[in-house]
Protein backbone atom coordinates (compact mmCIF):
# COMPACT_ATOMS: atom_id res chain seq x y z
CA UNK A 1 0.00 0.00 0.00
CA UNK A 2 2.80 2.15 1.01
CA UNK A 3 4.73 1.53 -2.64
CA UNK A 4 1.65 2.28 -4.54
CA UNK A 5 1.44 6.16 -2.47
CA UNK A 6 5.31 6.49 -3.44
CA UNK A 7 4.64 5.45 -6.69
CA UNK A 8 1.32 8.21 -7.05
CA UNK A 9 3.59 10.99 -5.43
CA UNK A 10 6.57 10.28 -7.94
CA UNK A 11 3.84 9.90 -10.86
CA UNK A 12 2.62 13.61 -10.09
CA UNK A 13 6.34 15.06 -9.42
CA UNK A 14 7.40 13.58 -12.70
CA UNK A 15 4.21 15.65 -14.42
CA UNK A 16 4.67 18.59 -12.71
CA UNK A 17 8.12 18.59 -13.68
CA UNK A 18 8.18 17.24 -16.88
CA UNK A 19 5.18 19.61 -18.27
CA UNK A 20 7.49 22.99 -16.57
CA UNK A 21 10.33 21.72 -18.45
CA UNK A 22 8.24 21.58 -21.85
CA UNK A 23 6.19 24.04 -21.60
CA UNK A 24 8.47 26.92 -19.42
CA UNK A 25 11.97 25.98 -19.84
CA UNK A 26 12.28 24.42 -23.37
CA UNK A 27 9.30 24.96 -24.87
CA UNK A 28 9.38 23.45 -28.96
CA UNK A 29 10.45 25.55 -31.52
CA UNK A 30 8.91 25.43 -34.42
CA UNK A 31 10.37 25.28 -38.29
CA UNK A 32 8.52 25.16 -41.64
CA UNK A 33 5.42 27.19 -40.49
CA UNK A 34 2.53 28.52 -42.29
CA UNK A 35 0.75 31.86 -42.33
CA UNK A 36 -1.78 30.85 -39.26
CA UNK A 37 1.25 29.90 -36.85
CA UNK A 38 2.43 33.37 -36.98
CA UNK A 39 2.43 35.85 -34.68
CA UNK A 40 -1.04 38.00 -34.61
CA UNK A 41 1.30 41.60 -35.76
CA UNK A 42 2.38 38.96 -38.32
CA UNK A 43 -0.86 37.26 -39.62
CA UNK A 44 -2.15 40.91 -39.83
CA UNK A 45 0.73 42.42 -41.89
CA UNK A 46 0.71 39.01 -43.79
CA UNK A 47 -2.90 40.19 -45.11
CA UNK A 48 -2.24 43.49 -45.43
CA UNK A 49 0.28 42.88 -48.13
CA UNK A 50 -1.90 40.33 -49.83
CA UNK A 51 -4.81 42.88 -49.83
CA UNK A 52 -2.35 45.28 -51.30
CA UNK A 53 -0.51 43.03 -54.04
CA UNK A 54 -3.70 42.18 -54.94
CA UNK A 55 -4.53 45.44 -55.42
CA UNK A 56 -1.50 46.17 -56.95
CA UNK A 57 -1.79 42.87 -59.84
CA UNK A 58 -5.22 41.52 -59.06
CA UNK A 59 -4.21 38.11 -58.93
CA UNK A 60 -7.15 36.62 -56.74
CA UNK A 61 -6.11 32.85 -57.25
CA UNK A 62 -2.76 33.80 -55.73
CA UNK A 63 -4.41 36.12 -53.17
CA UNK A 64 -6.74 33.21 -52.09
CA UNK A 65 -3.94 31.08 -51.33
CA UNK A 66 -2.15 33.52 -49.71
CA UNK A 67 -5.16 34.15 -47.58
CA UNK A 68 -5.99 30.46 -47.22
CA UNK A 69 -6.30 28.80 -43.71
CA UNK A 70 -6.28 32.30 -41.94
CA UNK A 71 -8.86 33.56 -40.16
CA UNK A 72 -12.20 35.14 -41.86
CA UNK A 73 -12.70 37.82 -39.10
CA UNK A 74 -9.00 38.93 -39.02
CA UNK A 75 -9.20 39.06 -42.56
CA UNK A 76 -12.12 41.20 -43.09
CA UNK A 77 -10.47 43.56 -40.00
CA UNK A 78 -7.58 43.95 -41.67
CA UNK A 79 -8.71 44.12 -45.66
CA UNK A 80 -11.04 46.81 -44.55
CA UNK A 81 -8.65 48.92 -42.90
CA UNK A 82 -6.41 48.64 -45.54
CA UNK A 83 -9.09 49.52 -48.05
CA UNK A 84 -10.21 52.51 -45.69
CA UNK A 85 -6.14 53.65 -45.38
CA UNK A 86 -5.88 53.05 -48.92
CA UNK A 87 -8.96 56.11 -50.20
CA UNK A 88 -7.41 57.90 -47.15
CA UNK A 89 -4.25 57.85 -49.00
CA UNK A 90 -5.69 58.49 -52.34
CA UNK A 91 -5.05 55.82 -53.75
CA UNK A 92 -5.44 54.59 -57.56
CA UNK A 93 -9.07 53.62 -58.40
CA UNK A 94 -8.43 50.65 -59.58
CA UNK A 95 -6.51 49.59 -56.46
CA UNK A 96 -9.66 50.93 -54.42
CA UNK A 97 -11.96 48.62 -56.08
CA UNK A 98 -9.89 45.87 -56.54
CA UNK A 99 -9.52 46.36 -52.29
CA UNK A 100 -13.35 46.77 -52.38
CA UNK A 101 -13.85 43.34 -54.63
CA UNK A 102 -11.81 41.72 -51.90
CA UNK A 103 -13.00 42.86 -49.11
CA UNK A 104 -16.55 41.30 -50.49
CA UNK A 105 -15.61 38.40 -50.87
CA UNK A 106 -14.68 37.99 -47.59
CA UNK A 107 -17.74 39.31 -46.15
CA UNK A 108 -16.69 43.17 -45.58
CA UNK A 109 -20.08 45.19 -45.24
CA UNK A 110 -19.22 48.78 -45.22
CA UNK A 111 -19.49 51.77 -47.09
CA UNK A 112 -15.99 52.00 -48.32
CA UNK A 113 -16.84 48.46 -49.98
CA UNK A 114 -20.11 49.36 -51.24
CA UNK A 115 -18.94 52.62 -52.82
CA UNK A 116 -16.08 51.01 -54.84
CA UNK A 117 -17.29 47.57 -55.44
CA UNK A 118 -20.63 48.50 -57.12
CA UNK A 119 -19.06 51.71 -58.84
CA UNK A 120 -17.73 50.81 -62.41
CA UNK A 121 -14.22 53.11 -62.90
CA UNK A 122 -15.57 56.80 -63.20
CA UNK A 123 -14.20 58.16 -67.24
CA UNK A 124 -11.67 60.18 -67.28
CA UNK A 125 -13.22 63.44 -68.39
CA UNK A 126 -12.29 63.82 -72.34
CA UNK A 127 -11.38 67.08 -72.42
CA UNK A 128 -8.32 68.51 -70.41
CA UNK A 129 -8.04 71.68 -68.19
CA UNK A 130 -5.20 73.41 -69.84
CA UNK A 131 -8.90 75.65 -71.18
CA UNK A 132 -10.05 77.51 -68.24
CA UNK A 133 -13.29 76.29 -68.00
CA UNK A 134 -15.27 78.39 -65.27
CA UNK A 135 -18.76 79.73 -66.94
CA UNK A 136 -20.96 81.02 -64.07
CA UNK A 137 -25.05 80.45 -64.42
CA UNK A 138 -26.31 83.18 -64.42
CA UNK A 139 -29.66 82.28 -62.16
CA UNK A 140 -27.40 81.57 -58.89
CA UNK A 141 -24.00 82.98 -59.21
CA UNK A 142 -22.88 86.77 -60.11
CA UNK A 143 -22.28 86.99 -64.10
CA UNK A 144 -18.39 86.58 -64.11
CA UNK A 145 -16.84 89.52 -65.01
CA UNK A 146 -14.17 88.22 -67.96
CA UNK A 147 -11.10 90.94 -66.72
CA UNK A 148 -8.58 89.52 -64.79
CA UNK A 149 -9.79 88.08 -61.60
CA UNK A 150 -9.18 89.97 -58.05
CA UNK A 151 -10.52 88.59 -54.93
CA UNK A 152 -14.31 88.47 -54.35
CA UNK A 153 -16.57 87.88 -52.03
CA UNK A 154 -17.38 84.48 -53.78
CA UNK A 155 -15.88 83.23 -56.79
CA UNK A 156 -13.33 84.67 -58.51
CA UNK A 157 -13.59 83.44 -62.60
CA UNK A 158 -10.46 82.53 -64.34
CA UNK A 159 -9.91 84.60 -67.56
CA UNK A 160 -12.31 83.81 -70.56
CA UNK A 161 -11.48 80.34 -72.40
CA UNK A 162 -10.63 80.43 -75.73
CA UNK A 163 -12.16 76.76 -76.25
CA UNK A 164 -15.21 75.78 -74.78
CA UNK A 165 -15.16 74.33 -71.01
CA UNK A 166 -16.47 71.22 -70.48
CA UNK A 167 -17.81 72.46 -67.29
CA UNK A 168 -19.86 75.13 -65.80
CA UNK A 169 -21.10 76.96 -63.21
CA UNK A 170 -24.76 76.32 -62.58
CA UNK A 171 -25.67 77.26 -58.81
CA UNK A 172 -23.42 78.67 -56.01
CA UNK A 173 -25.55 78.24 -52.06
CA UNK A 174 -23.49 80.11 -49.01
CA UNK A 175 -23.93 79.43 -45.67
CA UNK A 176 -22.65 80.48 -41.80
CA UNK A 177 -20.25 77.79 -40.60
CA UNK A 178 -18.23 77.71 -37.49
CA UNK A 179 -15.48 77.16 -39.65
CA UNK A 180 -14.84 77.62 -43.94
CA UNK A 181 -15.29 74.80 -45.61
CA UNK A 182 -15.22 73.63 -49.17
CA UNK A 183 -16.66 70.32 -50.29
CA UNK A 184 -17.38 68.86 -53.58
CA UNK A 185 -19.86 66.16 -54.83
CA UNK A 186 -19.39 64.90 -58.34
CA UNK A 187 -22.14 63.35 -60.54
CA UNK A 188 -21.59 62.23 -64.18
CA UNK A 189 -25.18 62.67 -66.19
CA UNK A 190 -26.13 60.09 -68.96
CA UNK A 191 -28.41 61.20 -71.54
CA UNK A 192 -30.27 58.56 -72.91
CA UNK A 193 -33.04 57.91 -75.54
CA UNK A 194 -36.24 56.24 -73.90
CA UNK A 195 -38.93 55.97 -76.76
CA UNK A 196 -37.74 58.83 -78.66
CA UNK A 197 -37.86 61.14 -75.28
CA UNK A 198 -34.16 62.16 -73.45
CA UNK A 199 -33.65 61.48 -70.25
CA UNK A 200 -30.99 62.27 -67.93
CA UNK A 201 -29.72 60.14 -65.24
CA UNK A 202 -27.14 61.28 -62.79
CA UNK A 203 -24.69 58.84 -61.22
CA UNK A 204 -22.31 59.66 -58.30
CA UNK A 205 -18.97 59.28 -58.95
CA UNK A 206 -16.47 58.04 -56.75
CA UNK A 207 -12.86 57.27 -56.57
CA UNK A 208 -12.03 60.89 -58.30
CA UNK A 209 -9.73 62.53 -56.84
CA UNK A 210 -10.28 66.45 -56.33
CA UNK A 211 -7.90 68.97 -55.61
CA UNK A 212 -7.18 72.03 -53.65
CA UNK A 213 -4.12 74.55 -54.19
CA UNK A 214 -3.25 77.55 -52.78
CA UNK A 215 -0.30 79.68 -52.97
CA UNK A 216 2.16 77.47 -51.15
CA UNK A 217 0.48 74.32 -50.81
CA UNK A 218 -2.11 71.65 -52.03
CA UNK A 219 -4.43 69.23 -50.73
CA UNK A 220 -6.60 66.67 -52.53
CA UNK A 221 -9.85 64.51 -51.61
CA UNK A 222 -11.37 61.28 -53.42
CA UNK A 223 -14.97 61.49 -53.79
CA UNK A 224 -16.65 58.70 -52.17
CA UNK A 225 -15.74 58.52 -48.80
CA UNK A 226 -18.23 59.86 -46.54
CA UNK A 227 -21.46 57.90 -47.76
CA UNK A 228 -23.71 60.26 -46.30
CA UNK A 229 -23.31 63.14 -47.76
CA UNK A 230 -23.52 60.96 -51.54
CA UNK A 231 -21.61 58.98 -53.25
CA UNK A 232 -19.38 61.60 -55.30
CA UNK A 233 -18.97 63.72 -52.18
CA UNK A 234 -15.47 65.05 -50.46
CA UNK A 235 -14.52 67.70 -48.18
CA UNK A 236 -11.91 70.14 -46.89
CA UNK A 237 -10.56 71.40 -44.45
CA UNK A 238 -9.75 75.39 -45.48
CA UNK A 239 -7.93 77.96 -43.65
CA UNK A 240 -9.98 81.44 -43.56
CA UNK A 241 -8.91 84.32 -45.89
CA UNK A 242 -7.08 81.90 -48.24
CA UNK A 243 -7.48 81.78 -52.06
CA UNK A 244 -7.95 78.25 -53.58
CA UNK A 245 -7.98 76.71 -56.95
CA UNK A 246 -10.29 73.62 -57.86
CA UNK A 247 -8.99 70.87 -59.57
CA UNK A 248 -10.87 67.44 -60.67
CA UNK A 249 -8.26 64.43 -61.04
CA UNK A 250 -5.45 66.19 -62.14
CA UNK A 251 -4.05 69.39 -60.32
CA UNK A 252 -2.71 71.18 -63.80
CA UNK A 253 -3.69 73.42 -66.63
CA UNK A 254 -5.95 76.04 -65.69
CA UNK A 255 -8.37 75.66 -62.58
CA UNK A 256 -12.20 74.75 -62.44
CA UNK A 257 -12.83 77.28 -60.03
CA UNK A 258 -10.98 79.72 -57.89
CA UNK A 259 -12.38 80.09 -54.29
CA UNK A 260 -12.07 82.40 -51.67
CA UNK A 261 -13.17 81.71 -47.85
CA UNK A 262 -14.48 84.73 -46.41
CA UNK A 263 -16.56 85.56 -43.26
CA UNK A 264 -19.82 85.99 -42.51
CA UNK A 265 -21.00 89.54 -41.92
CA UNK A 266 -22.25 90.27 -38.31
CA UNK A 267 -26.09 90.59 -39.55
CA UNK A 268 -25.60 86.71 -40.24
CA UNK A 269 -24.00 85.63 -36.68
CA UNK A 270 -20.54 85.53 -37.60
CA UNK A 271 -18.75 82.20 -38.50
CA UNK A 272 -17.40 81.10 -42.04
CA UNK A 273 -18.74 80.67 -45.22
CA UNK A 274 -19.71 77.19 -46.49
CA UNK A 275 -20.01 77.28 -49.96
CA UNK A 276 -22.16 75.07 -52.63
CA UNK A 277 -20.86 75.37 -56.05
CA UNK A 278 -22.57 73.16 -59.02
CA UNK A 279 -20.56 72.90 -61.69
CA UNK A 280 -22.09 71.49 -64.87
CA UNK A 281 -20.01 70.03 -68.27
CA UNK A 282 -21.03 71.80 -71.16
CA UNK A 283 -24.17 69.34 -73.08
CA UNK A 284 -21.76 69.52 -76.58
CA UNK A 285 -20.06 66.21 -75.35
CA UNK A 286 -22.00 63.00 -75.38
CA UNK A 287 -21.70 62.52 -71.65
CA UNK A 288 -22.34 65.53 -68.90
CA UNK A 289 -20.39 65.84 -66.08
CA UNK A 290 -22.14 67.66 -63.42
CA UNK A 291 -19.78 68.65 -60.48
CA UNK A 292 -21.17 70.05 -57.38
CA UNK A 293 -19.27 71.75 -55.20
CA UNK A 294 -21.41 71.34 -51.69
CA UNK A 295 -20.72 72.68 -48.57
CA UNK A 296 -21.21 70.25 -45.49
CA UNK A 297 -24.23 70.92 -43.28
CA UNK A 298 -22.71 73.64 -41.18
CA UNK A 299 -22.62 73.07 -37.47
CA UNK A 300 -22.56 76.37 -35.36
CA UNK B 1 13.91 0.46 -0.45
CA UNK B 2 10.75 -0.52 -2.15
CA UNK B 3 9.32 3.15 -1.57
CA UNK B 4 12.14 4.24 -3.46
CA UNK B 5 12.01 2.37 -6.22
CA UNK B 6 8.22 3.06 -6.32
CA UNK B 7 9.18 6.38 -6.41
CA UNK B 8 11.46 6.59 -8.91
CA UNK B 9 9.41 4.52 -11.19
CA UNK B 10 6.56 6.88 -10.08
CA UNK B 11 8.91 9.88 -11.55
CA UNK B 12 9.68 8.45 -14.50
CA UNK B 13 6.51 8.06 -15.65
CA UNK B 14 5.19 11.07 -14.88
CA UNK B 15 8.27 12.92 -16.26
CA UNK B 16 8.00 10.53 -19.89
CA UNK B 17 3.93 11.54 -19.46
CA UNK B 18 4.76 14.80 -19.02
CA UNK B 19 7.01 15.10 -22.45
CA UNK B 20 4.80 13.64 -24.25
CA UNK B 21 2.17 16.12 -23.32
CA UNK B 22 4.08 19.31 -23.25
CA UNK B 23 6.12 18.44 -26.90
CA UNK B 24 3.51 16.40 -28.98
CA UNK B 25 0.52 16.78 -27.46
CA UNK B 26 -0.56 20.15 -26.18
CA UNK B 27 2.63 21.97 -27.07
CA UNK B 28 2.61 25.20 -25.60
CA UNK B 29 2.56 28.54 -28.39
CA UNK B 30 2.29 27.11 -31.85
CA UNK B 31 0.60 30.46 -33.12
CA UNK B 32 3.03 32.63 -32.07
CA UNK B 33 5.71 32.50 -34.60
CA UNK B 34 7.83 34.81 -36.58
CA UNK B 35 8.24 34.84 -41.04
CA UNK B 36 12.08 33.55 -39.86
CA UNK B 37 10.57 29.92 -39.56
CA UNK B 38 8.21 29.96 -41.94
CA UNK B 39 8.35 27.04 -45.06
CA UNK B 40 10.67 27.98 -47.56
CA UNK B 41 7.80 28.30 -50.16
CA UNK B 42 6.15 30.69 -47.72
CA UNK B 43 9.19 32.76 -47.36
CA UNK B 44 9.33 33.41 -50.72
CA UNK B 45 5.96 34.35 -50.81
CA UNK B 46 6.98 36.51 -48.00
CA UNK B 47 9.52 38.06 -50.32
CA UNK B 48 7.26 38.82 -53.07
CA UNK B 49 4.05 40.26 -50.92
CA UNK B 50 6.79 42.50 -49.60
CA UNK B 51 7.85 43.71 -53.03
CA UNK B 52 4.35 43.96 -54.39
CA UNK B 53 3.47 45.93 -51.59
CA UNK B 54 6.34 48.33 -51.77
CA UNK B 55 5.45 48.94 -55.36
CA UNK B 56 1.86 50.62 -53.75
CA UNK B 57 3.31 52.08 -51.06
CA UNK B 58 6.75 53.03 -51.64
CA UNK B 59 7.87 53.51 -48.60
CA UNK B 60 11.53 52.23 -48.28
CA UNK B 61 11.64 51.59 -44.18
CA UNK B 62 8.04 49.80 -43.97
CA UNK B 63 9.72 47.13 -47.01
CA UNK B 64 12.76 47.47 -44.98
CA UNK B 65 11.23 46.42 -41.45
CA UNK B 66 9.15 43.50 -42.83
CA UNK B 67 12.21 42.01 -44.38
CA UNK B 68 13.81 42.34 -40.85
CA UNK B 69 11.58 39.57 -40.11
CA UNK B 70 12.93 37.61 -42.04
CA UNK B 71 16.59 38.16 -41.31
CA UNK B 72 17.11 41.04 -38.54
CA UNK B 73 21.37 41.13 -39.37
CA UNK B 74 20.62 41.91 -42.98
CA UNK B 75 17.03 42.38 -44.13
CA UNK B 76 18.08 42.98 -47.81
CA UNK B 77 19.63 39.25 -47.84
CA UNK B 78 16.42 36.85 -48.77
CA UNK B 79 15.30 39.93 -51.17
CA UNK B 80 18.74 39.86 -53.31
CA UNK B 81 19.46 36.24 -52.94
CA UNK B 82 15.16 35.64 -53.81
CA UNK B 83 15.46 37.97 -57.13
CA UNK B 84 19.59 36.24 -58.20
CA UNK B 85 17.67 32.78 -57.68
CA UNK B 86 14.56 33.88 -59.86
CA UNK B 87 16.57 35.31 -62.31
CA UNK B 88 18.48 31.90 -62.77
CA UNK B 89 15.58 30.13 -62.47
CA UNK B 90 14.14 32.05 -65.56
CA UNK B 91 10.82 33.09 -63.53
CA UNK B 92 8.59 35.20 -65.63
CA UNK B 93 9.44 39.31 -65.78
CA UNK B 94 6.39 40.86 -63.98
CA UNK B 95 7.49 38.09 -61.05
CA UNK B 96 11.31 39.21 -61.24
CA UNK B 97 11.25 43.07 -61.75
CA UNK B 98 9.25 44.31 -58.17
CA UNK B 99 12.12 42.07 -56.60
CA UNK B 100 14.90 43.89 -58.31
CA UNK B 101 12.79 47.43 -57.94
CA UNK B 102 12.69 47.14 -54.09
CA UNK B 103 16.49 45.91 -53.98
CA UNK B 104 17.32 49.16 -56.24
CA UNK B 105 15.33 51.35 -54.00
CA UNK B 106 17.24 49.77 -50.46
CA UNK B 107 20.72 50.02 -52.38
CA UNK B 108 20.87 46.44 -52.67
CA UNK B 109 20.79 45.89 -56.16
CA UNK B 110 23.84 43.37 -57.54
CA UNK B 111 24.92 43.35 -61.43
CA UNK B 112 22.73 40.33 -61.91
CA UNK B 113 20.16 42.25 -61.00
CA UNK B 114 21.08 45.27 -63.09
CA UNK B 115 21.87 42.65 -66.32
CA UNK B 116 18.87 41.24 -66.26
CA UNK B 117 17.00 45.00 -65.92
CA UNK B 118 18.74 45.83 -69.26
CA UNK B 119 18.07 42.54 -70.99
CA UNK B 120 13.48 43.39 -69.82
CA UNK B 121 14.30 47.12 -69.93
CA UNK B 122 14.66 48.24 -72.98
Amino acid sequence: MKSLVWLSVGLILGLMGGLIYTWVISPPIYYDTYPPMMAEAHRREWIKMTALAYGFDGNWPRAQLRLADLDEVEIQQVVAQTLDAAIAQGRPLLLLQRLADLADSYGVVSPAVTIYLEQPPAPAPTTSFVTPPTVLSPTTVPPAPTATPLPSPTVLPTPTPALPSPYQIISQTLRCASAPQIAVSLVLSHTTEVRGRSQVVQVPQPGRTVWLLWEDGADRAVTGFRPEFGLGYADFIVEPGRIYKVYVDTPTGAPLVTVQTEPCTPDEGGGWIARVLTILERPSLPTTTTLTLISPTPTP
Amino acid sequence: MKQIVALLVGLGIGLGLALLIGWVALPVGPYDTTPDVLRDDYKEEYVRLVSLTYQVETDREAARTRLAALDALSPTRPLVEQAERWIAQGKVEWMVVPLIRLARDLDAETPVMSRYLQGVIP
